[in-house]
C-alpha cells in the first residue's frame, strides 16, 4: 500500500519534471503537411516567408501557361535564415542573400506525368542536364557537384547539388532534391540555396536541413 | 442482594462509537490521495497523449521538441491543472485549520440562501440557460477543433455545413418515415369501412312500413322529434335523450325500424355494420370508433343532427359486469318480481342470476368497447391541433366544442350480453322492448303482406291467421306469405287461397314432410296415439286450441298435434297445467288402453313433457302441497321439505312433506287414471280420428273438431263418424290392425272407407 502510494507519488512527480522542463523553445521549426506526408526541418531562429507571398509573386510575372503550372501547387513553404530574404529572392535566379529553403509539392499534368523522367526531375529550375553537356549556356560556370538518386517508400528522385553564377549575378550553390511520387501523380521538390559562401559556411546546417526532408505515404 | 449474580466487566469490550455528525465537524472531511490527485493525473496523461499523437504524426519530431510545441497549443490544460491545485490546497487548508473551513462554510451557506431567494421556478429557468450556454461552448470549442477556427467562428460555420448535410439526413429522416408512413397507411386503411352515411331521401322506408310495432314507434318518433327540434325540451331545462336500445327476439322488426328512422328523418343516418368493431390487430377497434365519432361530429355539425344506429350491439362485447337488477330479462308469462323489492333484496337476487353472454371482451377485443363508452359520454374536451395548440401558445384559452346532437341507436338479441356501462342513462338512456307483435300487431302485418300480393282471404280469414300464429314475428309473416305465393304458382294459380296459407304455415311449422310410408300397423299405431291427444285436447284443453294433427312423420317426430292458444293470454293457471298433462298423458293411456297393455316408446317426448310441467307445478308455481320454491331451495342448497327428515312429526304432516319425487309421481299416477277414464268414455271419438289421420294424413284443427263432434268440417266430412255401422267398420278394423301388431304382419282389412 505504502510502496503503491510513494511508487505512483514517484511517476508523477518524474512526469511533473518532464512537464516542465518542456517550457522553453523547441529547437526546430517542424514544416510539414500531413496530409501529403512532406515533412522537414529548419533551426528555430529562421524564418518564415508567407505562401500568399510566393504565390502572387509567381502569378504577377507569370503567362498563361506558368498559371496553370501556379494552380496545380499542392503545397509549398520557404524560411530563410534572414527577414529580409522575399519571395522573389527565392523564386528569381540570382541567390538570396540567407540560406533558403523552398519545399513545394505539385500535381502532374496528365501530358507532364508521361513524359517525366530523371533527367525532368533535375532539370526543374534549371536545364541541368544541358549545363552539364554544355549545351545551355543560359548560366555561367555550372558545376556538377553532387548527385545521388534517392529511393524512398513513397517516392523516387534525384538529390543533386550544384554551383553556378547567373549572368550579373554571384556564385551561388543550390542543393535540389526532386522527387517523383510512386503513382507519378505528383512531385516533390526542396530547394536549398544560398551564395557560395553562405553555403559553405553553413555546411551542418544544410545537411541537417537536406536530411530532414521527408516524404511519406500521404494519407 | 448478597446474591446478586455480578455484572460482566464491559470496560475492555470495544463498544461501537458513532461517528461524528456533519454538522459538528470543525474541519473538511480528509480526501484520500486518490481523490485529491485524479485530475491531476487525468490532465498529465492527457498532455501526454497529445504529445504522442504529435510524435506519432511527425516522423522528424523529437520527444522533447514535441513536449515543447504541444505545450504551447495545450495551454488551456496548463490552465486547468493550476486551478485544480489551487482547489486542491484549499482543501488541504480547510482540513487542517478549523477558522478557514469555518470560514468558507458560512460564505457559501450566504451564498445558498441568497440564490434561494429567487424562486424555484426561475432557478430552474437560470440552471437551464446556464446549461444550454456550456452546451453551445463545448460544441464550440469541438467545431473549432474540426474546422480549425476560432471557436466561435466554427460555431458560425456549422449551420452551413448542417445545411450542406440537409440531404442526407433528410434521406436519413425518409427511411425512417418510409417505415412510419406504411404503418400509419396500413391502420388507416384496416380502419376504415364498416360506416355508411345514409342521406335523406336516400332510403325509401317509412315508419308506414313497420307494422305491429306502435308502441314502440311513437316513442322513437318521440325521440326523433327531440332531434329535429331540441329546443322544445331545451328550453325548459331538460336535455335532449341521447340513446336508445332496441332489443328483442330476432325477427320483430329493430333493423326495419332503424331503417324507417333513416326514411323519416331529415337528418343523416350513419350505419354501423357489426363486424366492424372485430379486427385483427389491437388498436384498430379503437382507431374505427374514434374516426366514426370523429364523422358523426362532423356530419352533426353540418347538418345539424345525426342518427348513428349499432346493428347488433352485441357484438362490442362485455366487460364481465353482471347487469343492474331492474331490467326486466324475465319470461313473458311472469310478473317481475323484482320492481317492490327493496335494492338490497333486489341485487341479492338478480345478482346470483348473472347470465354469462360475451363476456370478458367479446369481440370487440381491447379497449373497443371502452373507447365506445368514452365516446359516448365522455369529457367535452375542446377539439382541434389549432383550437388547443395554437390558442394556448397565444395565451388564449381553448374553446369548448358546440353540442353535437347525435342520436345512438342500438338494436340486439342479447341484451344481457351489453355491457353494464353502456346501458346507463346518459348513454342509452331509453330501452325499448321489440317484442313478438301483439294480435292486432300480427294482423296488420298480415293485412300488409297481403297487400303486396293478389289473395283472396277475407278480413275474418286473417284474423283467424294471426290467431293462429301467436308467436310470429314479421319476418316469419313475410316468409309465410311468400311460401303460400309459391303454393299457388306451383298450382298454376297467381292469386293466394285460405289452403295456400295454412299449408305454408304448417310447412314452416313442421317443415317438408319426409317422403316415408309407414307400414300399415304403424300407421294405425300413429294414428291412435295422435288421436288420443287430439281427443282429450279437443275435450279437457279448452284454452287452447287445436291448430293441426298430423301423422305425417318430420324429422324429430312421428306424429304431432299442436295447439294454440285462441287469445294473448299472459298467465295460466293450475286447471290449464292439469289439462296439459292430461293430454301429455293420454298417449299413454290411449295406448295401454287400445293396444292391451302394450305402449311404444314414442310416448318419452309426452312423458318428458307432463313430468316437466307436474314438476314445475310442485315445485315452482305453487301448484302443489308445498309452498316452497324448489329453485331458491336448489340455488341455496337448502334442501326440499320433507328429503328424508330425522324428526317424526304428526301423520298428516308427514304426508305432505314427502319429498318432491314422490308428489309428482303420485300426481302424474292421479292424472293418468284420470285420463284413462276420458278416453274409455271418448273411445268412438278415438278410433274416429285415427281413421280421419290415416285417410287425410294432415287435418286443420276444424277438421279435427269436425270429426269429433260429428260435423262437417272445411275439408273432411265428420258426419260418417257419428253412424255406428261406421264404428264398428273402425272397431273391426282396429282388432285386425292390433293382431297385426301382435303376429308382426299387415292387418288382415284395409284401411276401410266410410259413407255417409
Amino acid at each position: 500500500m505504502i510502496a503503491r502510494k510513494r511508487s505512483v507519488a514517484i511517476l508523477f512527480a518524474l512526469m511533473l519534471a518532464v512537464t516542465v522542463s518542456g517550457c522553453g523553445t523547441p529547437s526546430k521549426i517542424y514544416a510539414k503537411n500531413a496530409q501529403l506526408g512532406v515533412y522537414f526541418t529548419v533551426p528555430s531562429d529562421w524564418i518564415a516567408i508567407p505562401e500568399e507571398e510566393i504565390r502572387s509573386y509567381e502569378l504577377e510575372a507569370a503567362d498563361a501557361a506558368a498559371k496553370n503550372k501556379a494552380d496545380l501547387v499542392l503545397w509549398q513553404e520557404a524560411y530563410s535564415a534572414s527577414k529580409n530574404t522575399t519571395a522573389k529572392n527565392i523564386l528569381q535566379l540570382e541567390a538570396p542573400k540567407a540560406l533558403t529553403a523552398f519545399a513545394r509539392v505539385r500535381a502532374l499534368t496528365i501530358e507532364e506525368s508521361d513524359a517525366m523522367s530523371y533527367n525532368g526531375l533535375r532539370n526543374l529550375i534549371l536545364p541541368v542536364t544541358d549545363l552539364i553537356s554544355g549545351t545551355s549556356t543560359i548560366v555561367d560556370e555550372f558545376q556538377l557537384l553532387d548527385e545521388q538518386e534517392i529511393v524512398i517508400d513513397a517516392a523516387r528522385g534525384l538529390e543533386t547539388l550544384f554551383s553556378f553564377t547567373p549572368k550579373g549575378g554571384a556564385n551561388e550553390t543550390v542543393h535540389q532534391t526532386a522527387l517523383l511520387s510512386n503513382d507519378r501523380k505528383s512531385i516533390y521538390f526542396f530547394l536549398v540555396r544560398c551564395t557560395t559562401e553562405c553555403f559553405n559556411e553553413s555546411e551542418e546546417t544544410v545537411n541537417a536541413i537536406v536530411d530532414s526532408f521527408t516524404v511519406k505515404e500521404s494519407r | 442482594m448478597a446474591n446478586a449474580p455480578t455484572e460482566p466487566n464491559v470496560t475492555n469490550v470495544v463498544q461501537f462509537e458513532s461517528r461524528p455528525k456533519d454538522t459538528d465537524r470543525k474541519t473538511r472531511i480528509h480526501l484520500s490521495l486518490f481523490d485529491r490527485l485524479k485530475f491531476l493525473v487525468a490532465f498529465t496523461l492527457t498532455f501526454f497523449v497529445l504529445v504522442w499523437s504529435d510524435m506519432a504524426g511527425n516522423p522528424l519530431l523529437g520527444f522533447v521538441d514535441a513536449v515543447n510545441e504541444r505545450s504551447r497549443s495545450a495551454w488551456w490544460l496548463f490552465l486547468l491543472a493550476a486551478i485544480e491545485i489551487i482547489r486542491q490546497v484549499h482543501f488541504l487548508i480547510s482540513e487542517f485549520a478549523s477558522p478557514y473551513h469555518g470560514f468558507w462554510q458560512r460564505y457559501f451557506g450566504f451564498v445558498d440562501r441568497t440564490i434561494h431567494r429567487i424562486s424555484d421556478w426561475n432557478r430552474f429557468r437560470l440552471s437551464r440557460a446556464i446549461k444550454l450556454l456550456l452546451w453551445i461552448a463545448l460544441l464550440a470549442v469541438i467545431l473549432g477543433a474540426v474546422y480549425d477556427e476560432a471557436p466561435v467562428r466554427a460555431l458560425f460555420l456549422a449551420p452551413a455545413a448542417l445545411w450542406s448535410a440537409l440531404p442526407f439526413i433528410a434521406q436519413l429522416m425518409f427511411a425512417v418515415v418510409f417505415v412510419l408512413i406504411q404503418f400509419v397507411a396500413i391502420f388507416w386503411f384496416l380502419s376504415r369501412g364498416g360506416i355508411d352515411v345514409y342521406f335523406p331521401d336516400d332510403i325509401r322506408t317509412r315508419f308506414t312500413d313497420v307494422w305491429g310495432q306502435d308502441h314502440v314507434l311513437a316513442r322513437i318518433r318521440e325521440n326523433l322529434m327531440f332531434l329535429e327540434r331540441p329546443e322544445e325540451i331545451e328550453k325548459f331545462g331538460g336535455y335532449v335523450p341521447g340513446g336508445i336500445l332496441l332489443w328483442g327476439p330476432p325477427g320483430t322488426g329493430k333493423t326495419l325500424m332503424a331503417e324507417s328512422m333513416a326514411g323519416e328523418t331529415g337528418k343523416p343516418f350513419v350505419f354501423v355494420d357489426p363486424g366492424a368493431f372485430n379486427n385483427m390487430f389491437f388498436g384498430v377497434g379503437i382507431l374505427k370508433v374514434k374516426s366514426l365519432f370523429r364523422k358523426l361530429r362532423k356530419l352533426a355539425l353540418r347538418y345539424g343532427g345525426v342518427v348513428a344506429f349499432f346493428d347488433e350491439a352485441d357484438a362490442l362485447g362485455n366487460r364481465g359486469l353482471a347487469p343492474a337488477g331492474g331490467l326486466g330479462r324475465y319470461s313473458e308469462n311472469e310478473c317481475h318480481g323484482g320492481n317492490y323489492l327493496s335494492p338490497v333484496s333486489a341485487n341479492l337476487v338478480f345478482r346470483e342470476k348473472f347470465v354469462m353472454g360475451g363476456a370478458g371482451g367479446g369481440g370487440g377485443g381491447m379497449g373497443t368497447l371502452q373507447a365506445l363508452l368514452t365516446e359516448l359520454s365522455g369529457l367535452k374536451k375542446p377539439r382541434g391541433f389549432f383550437n388547443r395548440v395554437v390558442r394556448r401558445t397565444l395565451g388564449m384559452r381553448p374553446k369548448t366544442p358546440p353540442k353535437y346532437r347525435i342520436l345512438i341507436v342500438m338494436a340486439t338479441n342479447l341484451p344481457e350480453a351489453l355491457d353494464e356501462a353502456l346501458l346507463r342513462p346518459g348513454r342509452i338512456d331509453r330501452m325499448y322492448r321489440v317484442g313478438y307483435p301483439s294480435k292486432a300487431g300480427r294482423i296488420r302485418t298480415y293485412e300488409g303482406y297481403l297487400a303486396k300480393v293478389s289473395h283472396s282471404l277475407t278480413p275474418e280469414e286473417i284474423d283467424k291467421l294471426a290467431t293462429i300464429t301467436p308467436y310470429a314475428t314479421g319476418a316469419k309473416i313475410k316468409d309465410t306469405i311468400n311460401e303460400a305465393l309459391i303454393y299457388a304458382i306451383r298450382s298454376g294459380r297467381t292469386t293466394i287461397t285460405w289452403p295456400d296459407v295454412i299449408k305454408a304455415k304448417q310447412l314452416k311449422e313442421l317443415g317438408p314432410p319426409e317422403d316415408v310410408e309407414y307400414i300399415e300397423r304403424e300407421r294405425h299405431a300413429v294414428a291412435i296415439h295422435e288421436a288420443c291427444h287430439g281427443v282429450m285436447a279437443h275435450v279437457v284443453r279448452r284454452h287452447m286450441m287445436i291448430d293441426l294433427a298430423t301423422i305425417e312423420k318430420g324429422s324429430d317426430y312421428l306424429g304431432m298435434v299442436a295447439s294454440i292458444p285462441p287469445d294473448d293470454q299472459f298467465t295460466r293457471w293450475k286447471s290449464e297445467y292439469e289439462s296439459d298433462i292430461l293430454v301429455s298423458l293420454a298417449s299413454l293411456a290411449g295406448e295401454r288402453m287400445f293396444f292391451a297393455g302394450d305402449n311404444s316408446s314414442g310416448v318419452s317426448g309426452d312423458l318428458e313433457s307432463a313430468t316437466t310441467i307436474a314438476s314445475f307445478m310442485e315445485g315452482h308455481w305453487g301448484m302443489g302441497s308445498t309452498v316452497s320454491s324448489h329453485a331458491s331451495n336448489k340455488r341455496f342448497e337448502v334442501g326440499a321439505p320433507g328429503g328424508g327428515g330425522k324428526e317424526k312429526r304428526g301423520e298428516a304432516t308427514k304426508e305432505l312433506r314427502r319429498s318432491l319425487a314422490d308428489r309428482i309421481e303420485s300426481n302424474l299416477a292421479s292424472l293418468l287414471t284420470k285420463a284413462e277414464k276420458i278416453l274409455k268414455e271418448n273411445r268412438d271419438q278415438v278410433l274416429s280420428l285415427a281413421h280421419a289421420l290415416e285417410v287425410y294424413k294432415t287435418l286443420s284443427g276444424e277438421d279435427v273438431a269436425a270429426v269429433i263432434d260429428g260435423v262437417e268440417g272445411p275439408m273432411v266430412d265428420g258426419r260418417p263418424y257419428t253412424k255406428s255401422k261406421n264404428i264398428k267398420i273402425l272397431e273391426a278394423y282396429h282388432e285386425a290392425a292390433m293382431k297385426a301388431h301382435k303376429d308382426h304382419n299387415s292387418p288382415s282389412i284395409a284401411l276401410p272407407e266410410l259413407s255417409l
